[in-house]
């Protein structure tokens, strides 16, 4: 197990869509192996299987093995297409027999973040090759010409909608200097969850590169907003930052505007030092990007005696500015 | 009849027999039921053979100190397995004399019962009470039952204010003492029954325990023995309703939606506590038709669904069954039985729903319909239900009945199987030319597009339709469409097993039950068997489709008869004839499918057949000796 304890932290955050993702793959496994041993299942093992499923009261008025012979468990499938299966089980097992280190990726020296995430979720994208493979052999409709090449190992940018929102999260080790946020764009899609547990000093917002509309973004210090964006229904980006690194939290479900949806706990100043390839005058356009996001278009002054008017977006200050502007005058009926 | 209760130097009297009956008895809201069921699952527990059956008024409150507001609980304690309530009653706690007159009127006491009753209505300062006490024990005294009053207010009144909230827990210590119960159990029992009150709440009840326990040590000259036999493998002691409601859980189904309805909404609050942590949901919908709307829209969406209900929800349904059959959707049904018709007797039992879920829905709606004939049934009866309603596509009934689901008996731990649940779906693309009805010809039988499948789009509609779902009124589409909904039914029946004759294979009578009845006929047969009678029993759990096989079964024997708790004509009532007799619903399916001239025996009592009612009806049947 990853001796950093923050991995720990953003596993645990994260345990939920893991779990889904290793039940979506057992459950597929488990069609996968009841159908091979259908396959070579004789009828008293049939019988067997009928009488089971149709519970103790069944099974004492009801005939079992005719029952199986009229309602055989499974169709009979030809020898390439049981090769298959078989193939995408022995997939499927492998997967589902990994622990959390499934979810887990390490940017080694000379490779890249993009491409160390890439490869981490390759495993993952075999696995949903593997669930149609044996949706297909079940189905009756396994085509080795056309199908066969899903149960290769399959990078992000080949998964369909239905897998990008399936998607396995995955916890990534870096070091500060690899911290290439705009690698981790390629993976802002579906509900793809990515935390990054950054090593050593770090340019202080690089997330900030990562803020869209429908992304949650976060960068947190001590772990805050990790279970918020395990709970997010979309893509997540995350950086588990060392001391001094700008925090904030993009989350989309928070306003229509960009400042409403942000939220900046600490900001930090310059001057910046260079990290690896990132320069300070870049770390300094971060921060700067950062704070121009997070700022407040307008903010209404109280009406007398008012508690103070909230921040405002700017489609609403027009009318909010009226609106004060006539309780100050006293003309507003 | 002895009147009072003798301090007891000498060592009480043990009666040591195989069985004994028990009820205890009082006003609605004096908690006798709940002392019974604690009595019963202890005794369970401890390795009694037990059947409890609950005594409910059939109004919600009714006023105090009246013969029909009699509550309460009957326990038929027995060495070995019990399998029904048994005939009469040995002890009675009651808890005022009006209540024990109530069962005393309809013949529920044996002639040497011991009556121990609350005594302060004979003090009271009304004088009308009084003069009631003194009427009611003038009519008791007509049997040699032994009273033995007890202070029990007086008792209850050194612990609690009101002692209507605790002449239960001290009735229970009476019969705890009688009966040599573990007062640890009952202690562990007491604890459970209030797990949602205050630990004050238990230390009281566990003191009127006590007093009551005392009281019966220092008074009572007698005990009762029952040997135990303490079981080998695991038990589970509870109500029918539980039993259908963990059988669902077991049986992988998701949702209960349902509509509160006597005696059957038990099944909801026990589902109502469990299911969500099995991934199920309770939905308690506006009303019946809207219950049973749930379930099939849940159903037809891939879920796991039921309904269940009680006579009049039956009928409320009625339309709803008929969509679900129509547009063949799996959905099981639970109707536990009660008096009808209308709302009839809510709280009592009846097995009268038969003929109307076979045939209740308008126009041709073939179903299965399913009866278990005990408590351990009630649970394992669900798992098959869900099966058949995935596998024919259709509307599964399960009847029960208020003595099933009230009623208490041990039985078996189940062993769970994963298999018992349904397979994860197969939300694979349809095959190219797929149809949503792509019904076998020969079957009937076709598969199921669960919506969200590619290419499995299809409207679904209750009117009469094609094999692709679309609306078609032509007369040899919907002759098509009935015969394949129709001949699933046969198919099933091809796969039945021939039901096991209880008794001889051949001899002068077959009695026939369904339902609840099971244990009360086997035990009236096997005592005409003791009596030389040549008489066997056959329970049917299948009535729609009947199990096969039958026609043989009862050509060997001179006589078949059911028996039955529904209303049937007896001959030489007043203008009853063999033309116009109304017969039992049992019986009637079975001369339609044998064409045998089967006899019936029914009775609506409101309360579960006695064995000694069905022997006397057998005896009726046979003259003595067995000769027909």
């Amino acid at each position: 197990m990853p001796s950093d304890p923050r991995v720990a932290q953003a596993l645990a955050a994260l345990a939920q869509p893991i779990a889904e993702f290793r039940a979506a793959v057992q459950g597929a496994l488990a069609q996968a192996d009841a159908f091979l041993a259908a396959q070579t299942a004789d009828a008293a093992s049939q019988a067997v299987r009928a009488a089971t499923e149709l519970g103790v009261f069944g099974g004492a008025h009801v005939d079992a093995a005719r029952f199986a012979a009229m309602f055989p468990a499974v169709a009979k499938a030809d020898k390439t297409s049981l090769a298959a299966l078989e193939k995408a089980a022995g997939i499927l097992r492998r997967v589902a027999g990994q622990g959390d280190e499934m979810a887990v990726a390490l940017v080694t020296d000379g490779v890249k973040l993009g491409a160390t995430i890439d490869a981490a979720l390759a495993g993952a994208g075999q696995a949903f090759g593997a669930i149609i493979i044996t949706e297909l052999v079940r189905g009756g409709r396994f085509k080795k010409a056309e199908h066969e090449k899903l149960l290769d190992p399959a990078e992000f940018r080949a998964w369909n909608n239905a897998e990008r929102r399936f998607a396995p999260p995955l916890v990534v080790e870096v070091d500060g200097a690899d911290l290439h946020a705009g690698a981790l764009l390629d993976f802002a899609d579906g509900r793809e969850k990515i935390v990054l547990v950054v090593r050593g000093n770090a340019p202080p917002a690089a997330l900030v590169r990562c803020i869209t509309p429908g992304t949650f973004v976060l960068q947190t210090v001590d772990g805050t907003g990790l279970d918020r964006l395990a709970g997010y229904e979309g893509p997540a980006i995350a950086a588990l930052l060392p001391e001094g690194a700008a925090t904030f939290m993009h989350d989309p479900n928070a306003g229509k505007e960009p400042w409403q949806r942000l939220t900046v706990p600490f900001l930090p100043t310059g001057p910046f030092k260079a990290v690896g390839g990132f320069s300070a005058w870049q770390m300094e356009q971060d921060v700067t990007m950062l704070a121009e996001l997070a700022r407040t278009p307008f903010v209404v002054p109280s009406a007398p005696g008012g508690k103070g008017a909230p921040a405002i977006g700017a489609g609403e200050a027009v009318d909010r500015i009226a609106s004060w502007l006539l309780d100050t005058s006293g003309l507003k009926a | 009849m002895s009147a009072s209760a003798t301090a007891a130097p000498a060592p009480p009297k043990v009666l040591r027999v195989p069985e004994h009956t028990v009820e205890i008895v009082s006003d609605s809201g004096e908690g006798a039921q709940k002392c019974g069921q604690i009595f019963g699952a202890v005794s369970a527990k401890m390795g009694n053979g037990v059947w409890t059956v609950e005594l409910i008024p059939a109004e919600i409150q009714p006023p105090p100190r009246v013969p029909e507001g009699a509550s309460g609980n009957r326990i038929r304690l027995g060495e070995h397995t019990v399998t029904n309530w048994g005939d009469r009653t040995d002890l009675v706690v009651a808890f005022n004399e009006q209540v024990l007159l109530a069962r005393h009127r309809v013949d529920a006491l044996a002639d040497n019962a011991v009556l121990l009753v609350e005594d302060c209505w004979a003090r009271s300062e009304d004088t009308d009470i009084v003069a009631q006490w003194n009427a009611a024990l003038k009519e008791l005294s007509g049997k040699h039952y032994r009273i033995i009053p007890v202070a029990m207010e007086d008792e209850c009144l050194t612990i609690v204010d009101n002692p209507k909230k605790g002449k239960n827990m001290y009735a229970l210590g009476l019969l705890a003492r009688i009966y040599g119960r573990d007062m640890e159990l009952i202690k562990a029992q007491i604890a459970h029954a209030f797990r949602k009150k205050s630990e004050e709440v238990y230390k009281q009840n566990v003191a009127l325990l006590e007093l009551g326990f005392h009281w019966a040590e220092d008074n009572i000259d007698f005990r009762v023995e029952i040997p135990t036999h303490p079981a080998e493998t695991p038990l589970v002691v509870m109500n029918g309703n539980e039993a259908i409601g963990m059988g669902a859980i077991a049986s992988g189904m998701e949702l209960c939606a349902m509509y509160p309805i006597t005696p059957a909404t038990s099944v909801s609050h026990y589902l109502s506590e469990v299911f969500e942590k099995f991934g199920g949901i309770v939905h308690q919908a506006e009303d019946e038709i809207a219950a049973a709307g749930v379930a099939i829209g849940a159903s037809y969406s891939g879920k796991v669904a039921f309904t269940i209900t009680s006579g009049p929800g039956l009928a409320l349904k009625t339309e709803m069954l008929g969509l679900a059959v129509m547009t063949e959707t799996p959905l099981v049904l639970v109707d536990v039985q009660r008096g009808g018709p209308s709302t009839g007797l809510p709280t009592k039992v009846e097995q009268s729903d038969l003929l109307a879920a076979i045939y209740g829905q308008t126009g041709d709606a073939p179903h299965i319909v399913m009866a278990p004939a005990t408590i351990e049934e009630c649970f394992h009866v669900m798992i098959t239900a869900r099966r058949l309603a995935e596998t024919f596509r259709t509307l599964v009934m399960v009847l029960t009945d208020a003595n099933l689901a009230t009623g208490v008996s041990p039985y078996p731990k189940p062993t769970l199987d994963e298999q018992w649940q349904a397979a994860p779906l197969d939300l694979a693309p349809v095959r190219d030319g797929q149809k949503p009805y792509d019904w076998n010809t020969e079957t009937g039988l076709s598969e199921r597009i669960i919506p969200g499948r590619s290419g499995g789009m299809f409207t679904l509609t209750g009117l009469s339709h094609d094999d692709r779902s679309k609306v078609a009124y032509a007369a040899d589409i919907h002759q098509h469409s009935s015969a394949m909904r129709s001949r699933k039914i046969a198919v099933l029946q091809s796969l039945l097993k021939p039901p096991t004759v209880y008794g001889d294979d051949k001899g002068d009578l077959l009695v026939v039950g369904w339902g609840s009845t099971k244990g009360a006929i086997e035990e009236a047969v096997d005592r005409a068997r003791n009596e030389g009678f040549k008489v066997s029993a056959l329970h049917l759990r299948f009535l729609s489709p009947l199990e096969p096989g039958l026609k043989p079964i009862f050509k060997k024997f001179k006589k078949v008869m059911t028996v039955e708790i529904n209303y049937s004509d007896e001959i030489g009532d007043p203008y009853v004839t063999e033309e116009n007799r109304r017969r039992g619903q049992l019986s009637i399916l079975l001369r339609n499918a044998t064409l045998v001239d089967v006899d019936c025996w029914g009775r609506v009592p409101g309360e579960p057949l006695r064995p000694m009612s069905i022997l006397e009806a057998i005896r009726g049947r046979l003259p003595r000796g067995g000769a027909a």
